[in-house]
């Protein structure tokens, strides 16, 4: 009987303003609140388990310099006090007490968090999210333990030895806008974080009209919508567009070809990265399912490209990627070259880039076979739903719902003329960045003192 | 190859397996077809995986050859057949979205095909034909092998893959487990073809291997297809086993490394995995981990990634791990031993206990939603020789009681081995000797 009084106003609300995503799959259900909240919700009742997920259009590209890694900052804070919780002690208590698996997670495009709970908790679970995401108290003792934990997930990956390639990469390609493209962020900004910027943070992204909340597994929709509209439904929206009224700069073009080499220690091996500035979701989005097919044909181990390289023992890892970004997504080429022929493999890889729109480069075989990998790689990620409603909100930051459940039918209309444009368009001719990790006892016994003695 | 040990806190690397009673699925079923045996799953959903266990893992290969099992399967698994080129091989496989892997591991190793229900037939032809007739095409060999040697120096700058590789070789010195499965620029470069191709045939046999099968697949299917191909491998012999070795002297080891933080581990012998005490072990380590999160974390701010948990993968002797990246080693190694001895004198609270379960046994439900991560998981309870485990593990976790848990967690806490990567002018051997100072 409660259930069914539940639902009824539900019902007419539902009427009223939900709508149909476009191409949206069987067991999904779509609804936008008055707020501008979205809520997607995905039955998949396999296992008793039930995922919530905020996510917000927050992350690197929104940072200017003095805000560099503060959105990474804000997550860890997210996890902490808040009017309903009196610290982070009693939150990892109340986490226990509702059975929950927890995390959050910050990119270029978008910040996330994500609970999975027993279904039986769900209730309880979303009021838990709604606490968190709507009345964070950014305590100043918290945020004074939290400086040294955030920077040490810097120093974590600082340790590893390709990450002085990673980050003189980011500063070549991106130069002084490269915060947009560091989620991890600025040693010195992170130690002296307050609780003054979480809150400009706060009030300038954290509004229902900019996120999205994700409810999926073993759930019923009718009765989440219902939920979510009683519990969310309050939560004022902001009056503005976030990015109006606080535009993000558009990446500046590269001027020029920059080339550079970077040591570490305790680098063991050579590493190349090689860079181009490529299509995003606003100006290209179809230029950036191109770039996926293009890139994962090259990618298959049947590849010209993977042969050349690999099979020839010029190198014993060579990989494309296109990084689908909101502003100005990378391209990218990682090659751990064969220490003893790196100039020979830079030098053919001079002659596969002039390759690479040219008829004979794939065959038709494999940008079918690439296409319908594509497809088939989504089937198994959506079969871990927990997972996968972290693959749907990523799509969703980047352009909108639709922008996911129409990618595999975009890659499907990828012809080879579309790839040729694409090669000519970001890549050929293009200016680019390229780097070269070696330890210091590497490149002194290789003798190398500047990347372009390796490429004249 | 996987490069191990990058994880994101809060996400415990032990796993767990149980099937739930309120959402009943069909049980796991063991099969001896023509004395090849198998374990299969029905799930209902679309992907199927297929997952072949090889026993032994660093038992089966000395010390010089280290990185033999992983170079050796990777190689076959992927290399083509005797009727078809890799090329052709790798083709077939792309065009259906089939995806071939392999591992190896401290006492096994494995080889694992994923297909959609609908390429089954043909992923099942390629996956079997790979393991019974490969190509052993000398040029494959040789990049592979060069693949394997750049992993190994790539890991080993790597500073978790350093301190694991350290703490192995220091806690089980001379036995099985000082080997590292995925080997050294030195053993790998030795390996020679031949010595693959004798691996291949010794271990690749009705006595060391088994098959878990999981997805839509129904038994008479997987009869007919093993009888046609697995159940025609030789018997072989089983692998050799060696006795249980147990860290029993507390001790550390500090190698220097200059690094941004510091790295520190401390392993301690686990409990057997066909024990009911294993299980109330993990418990135990599940709310270790909690306190090391809320104390060394969030109250004190000295590091992101402090963890607690038992390893899934050591079978023959298994091992707990406490573990810390910190910037104030002394610190951190004083409030590790300080919750580890307060827990061995006062036990873990009431509290604590009631409410870990549940969390507990979400993170295991995770990994229960694909057919490739049920396959990991039965066969590693098979190895546990705990199979039944898999089917009952929602129930045994609730048997657990707080006696349990404070019983096995105070009798296996005794004997810790510190390892230390990182600057050595900030910790010295005395920082590590708490547990003996207060008379444990």
């Amino acid at each position: 009987m409660k259930r069914i009084l539940f639902a009824l106003p539900a019902f007419i609300l539902f009427l009223q303003i939900t709508f149909a995503q476009t191409n949206m799959p069987a067991g999904y259900h779509f609804k936008k609140l008055g707020n501008g909240l979205e809520v997607l919700v995905v039955e998949d009742k396999s296992v008793p388990i039930a995922t919530i997920e905020i996510n917000v259009r927050n992350g690197a590209y929104t940072e200017p310099a003095e805000f560099s890694g503060l959105s990474h900052f804000y997550e860890h804070m997210f996890f902490k006090a808040n009017k309903d919780i009196p610290s982070q002690e009693e939150y990892i208590k109340k986490t226990n007490e509702l059975g929950i698996a927890w995390n959050g997670t910050t990119s270029t495009n978008r910040v996330n968090y994500f609970f999975t709970l027993p279904s039986k908790n769900l209730e309880d679970g979303l009021k838990f999210m709604n606490s968190a995401i709507r009345y964070p108290l950014f305590l100043e003792e918290e945020m004074t333990n939290e400086h040294p934990v955030v920077n040490g997930e810097f120093q974590r990956g600082e340790s590893n030895p390709e990450f002085n390639l990673y980050y003189e990469f980011q500063e070549k390609m991106w130069g002084a806008d490269k915060s947009r493209k560091i989620p991890i962020g600025d040693h010195d900004v992170i130690l002296s974080a307050t609780p003054e910027k979480m809150r400009t943070i706060q009030q300038k992204y954290y509004w229902p009209n900019n996120s999205l909340l994700l409810v999926t597994g073993d759930v019923n929709a009718d009765e989440v919508f219902s939920r979510v509209e009683a519990i969310y439904g309050d939560w004022q929206p902001s009056g503005f567009d976030p990015f109006e009224k606080y535009p993000i700069p558009e990446f500046k073009p590269l001027k020029n070809d920059i080339y550079f080499i970077t040591t570490s220690p305790n680098a063991q091996a050579p590493v190349v990265y090689i860079g181009w500035h490529g299509p995003d979701t606003r100006k290209d989005e179809y230029g950036t399912n191109v770039a996926d097919v293009f890139s994962f044909i090259l990618n298959l181990e049947t590849s010209k490209f993977h042969k050349d390289f690999i099979d020839a023992g010029l190198a014993t890892e060579i990989s494309i990627n296109y990084s689908t970004d909101i502003y100005t997504g990378p391209i990218s080429i990682r090659i751990v070259p064969n220490p003893k022929k790196i100039k020979e493999c830079l030098a053919l890889l001079e002659e596969h880039i002039g390759m690479w729109d040219s008829d004979k480069y794939f065959t038709d075989e494999q940008l079918s076979t690439a296409k319908k990998q594509l497809e088939i790689q989504q089937k198994y990620r959506e079969e871990q739903t927990s997972s996968y409603t972290h693959s749907l909100g990523y799509n969703w930051a980047l352009k909108d719902l639709d922008y996911g459940f129409n990618y595999a039918a975009n890659n499907n209309k990828v012809t080879r003329d579309d790839i040729k444009k694409y090669i000519r368009k970001y890549i050929k001719g293009k200016h680019r960045v390229s780097g070269l990790l070696l330890s210091p006892d590497m490149q002194h016994t290789m003798g190398i003192k500047k990347y372009e003695d390796l490429i004249n | 190859m996987k490069i191990k040990y990058i994880f994101k806190a809060f996400i415990i690397s032990a796993v767990f397996a149980f099937i739930s009673n309120v959402f009943p699925q069909s049980t796991i079923k063991e099969l001896d077809v023509d004395g090849f045996k198998v374990i299969y799953r029905s799930t209902g959903k679309d992907v199927i995986s297929a997952r072949l266990f090889i026993t032994g893992g660093t038992a089966n290969y000395p010390l010089e050859k280290q990185g033999i099992e992983s170079l050796s399967y990777a190689y076959i698994i992927k290399g083509g057949t005797e009727s078809m080129p890799k090329s052709d091989f790798l083709a077939a496989a792309d065009k259906i979205g089939t995806t071939f892997d392999s591992d190896a591991s401290l006492d096994y190793g494995e080889m694992s095909m994923q297909c959609l229900r609908e390429s089954w037939d043909m992923s099942w032809q390629l996956f079997t034909d790979a393991l019974m007739h490969p190509a052993y095409d000398p040029v494959e060999f040789g990049n592979k092998k060069e693949q394997y040697i750049s992993y190994a120096r790539q890991n080993d700058g790597y500073p978790d893959s350093r301190l694991e590789r350290i703490t192995m070789q220091t806690a089980f010195k001379g036995k099985n487990y000082e080997k590292d499965p995925y080997g050294n620029e030195i053993t790998l470069s030795s390996i020679t073809l031949d010595e693959v191709k004798e691996y291949i045939k010794e271990n690749l046999c009705k006595s060391r291997a088994f098959i878990v099968i999981t997805g839509n697949v129904s038994e008479s299917e997987i009869t007919d297809k093993v009888r046609a191909t697995l159940s025609k491998l030789p018997v072989g012999t089983p692998a050799k086993t060696e006795a249980v070795t147990k860290i029993e002297q507390p001790g550390q080891d500090i190698e220097s490394r200059k690094i941004s933080t510091n790295y520190l581990q401390g392993i301690m012998s686990g409990i057997p995995w066909d024990s009911p005490d294993a299980i109330a072990m993990m418990v135990a380590m599940n709310i270790m981990y909690d306190k090391y999160f809320i104390e060394l974390r969030s109250k004190r701010g000295l590091s992101y990634a402090p963890a607690a948990y038992m390893n899934g993968d050591a079978i023959t002797n298994p091992f707990s791990v406490f573990y810390i990246t910190t910037d104030h080693p002394k610190d951190a190694i004083q409030v590790m031993v300080d919750i580890i001895n307060n827990v061995r004198k006062n036990g873990f609270s009431q509290d604590d206990f009631n409410k870990s379960k549940e969390a507990f046994l979400t993170r295991y439900f995770m990994r229960l939603e694909t057919a490739s991560s049920q396959s990991l998981n039965i066969g590693r309870w098979k190895l546990r020789n705990n199979l039944a485990a898999f089917d009952n593990f929602e129930s045994i976790v609730s048997s657990v009681t707080l006696a349990d848990i404070n019983r096995v967690f105070s009798s296996n806490t005794g004997n810790i081995k510190w390892n230390y990567l990182g600057d050595d002018t900030q910790i010295s051997p005395e920082d590590f000797k708490q547990p003996e100072k207060i008379g444990f």
